[in-house]
């Protein structure tokens, strides 16, 4: 099988949220990320991980970390990454593993010895 | 990305078609790094390198996965053979099949170049996105005094 780019799905979550205080005001501002993404063509999966520094942006509207959601959290760690394009090479940096996955799919370990 | 004519008369209409703006715009609306004239932009540049496989001379490039207790992902990447594996870049009780590191760069497994009992050592690549903000519109006052004539060649991403 060979992959197509466009059939490969990706689903990133976040997996641990480091905050720290960046004034007596702005509290448990999201420093880094450790996120995971399972990425999925047909019925096949494989696993990737990451973990993403974020820089806090005083100019910019700060929003409680009660209030973000993990989309929004890993949406700015997407765009740290390179947005779009980043996904996209993301993708195919992958696309590999995932044919390689969907060739050992049905296969079974050979139990008897192995032949000489 | 686009410019501004770079002659003839260039109205406050014009300005606002290009850049955007109030309804009923004035020109202090445009200095350079306002909201409307940009003072840089972003440029993404990809890298990539590898794949690379160095075990126990010189320095080390390699992907472990091990398949029996401790450390199921470990990255290693440049750092210098001593004798011992020095530490790695990653390393993750979970099996990934690539490591997106703080440093920004991901590093992704490659084939597999070597096998010791449980321990599987694959060739290693990484890749990242280089995001960079050149300056532009300099030829625009940030302050002070504004005039049509500043914005011939006005650019915007």
């Amino acid at each position: 099988m060979t992959i197509d780019i466009n059939e490969i799905t990706t689903t990133f979550s976040v997996q641990e949220i480091k905050v720290f205080d960046a004034s007596p005001e702005v509290t448990n501002v999201v420093g880094k990320v450790v996120w995971q993404c399972v990425l999925a063509c047909r019925d096949i999966s494989i696993l990737a991980g990451g973990e993403t520094f974020l820089e806090y942006k005083p100019d910019q509207p700060f929003v409680p970390i009660t209030e973000l959601t993990q989309q929004q959290i890993m949406d700015w760690v997407i765009q740290t990454l390179g947005g779009a394009p980043f996904l996209q090479h993301y993708k195919e940096n992958h696309a590999i593993h995932l044919e390689l996955a969907y060739k050992e799919k049905n296969m079974r370990v050979w139990e008897q010895p192995i032949p000489q | 990305m686009a410019n501004l004519q770079s002659s003839g008369a260039i109205s406050l209409n014009d300005l606002k078609n290009f850049f955007g703006g109030p309804a009923s715009p004035s020109l202090s609306n445009y200095y350079r790094g306002g909201g409307y004239t940009p003072a840089s932009y972003a440029v993404s540049t990809y890298e990539s390198q590898g794949p690379y496989f160095n075990m126990y001379n010189g320095v080390e490039y390699f992907w472990q996965r091990t398949k029996s207790g401790g450390n199921k992902t470990g990255v290693y990447w440049g750092s210098t053979w001593n004798g011992s594996h020095q530490p790695a870049v990653f390393t993750s009780s979970t099996e990934y099949t690539s490591i997106t590191a703080g440093d920004g760069w991901t590093y992704v497994r490659g084939n597999l170049a070597d096998q010791l009992n449980l321990e599987y050592y694959y060739y290693i690549s990484r890749n990242r996105y280089v995001t960079t903000y050149p300056a532009c519109n300099t030829s625009i006052p940030s302050s002070g005094t504004l005039a049509l004539s500043h914005f011939y060649g006005a650019f915007k991403p």
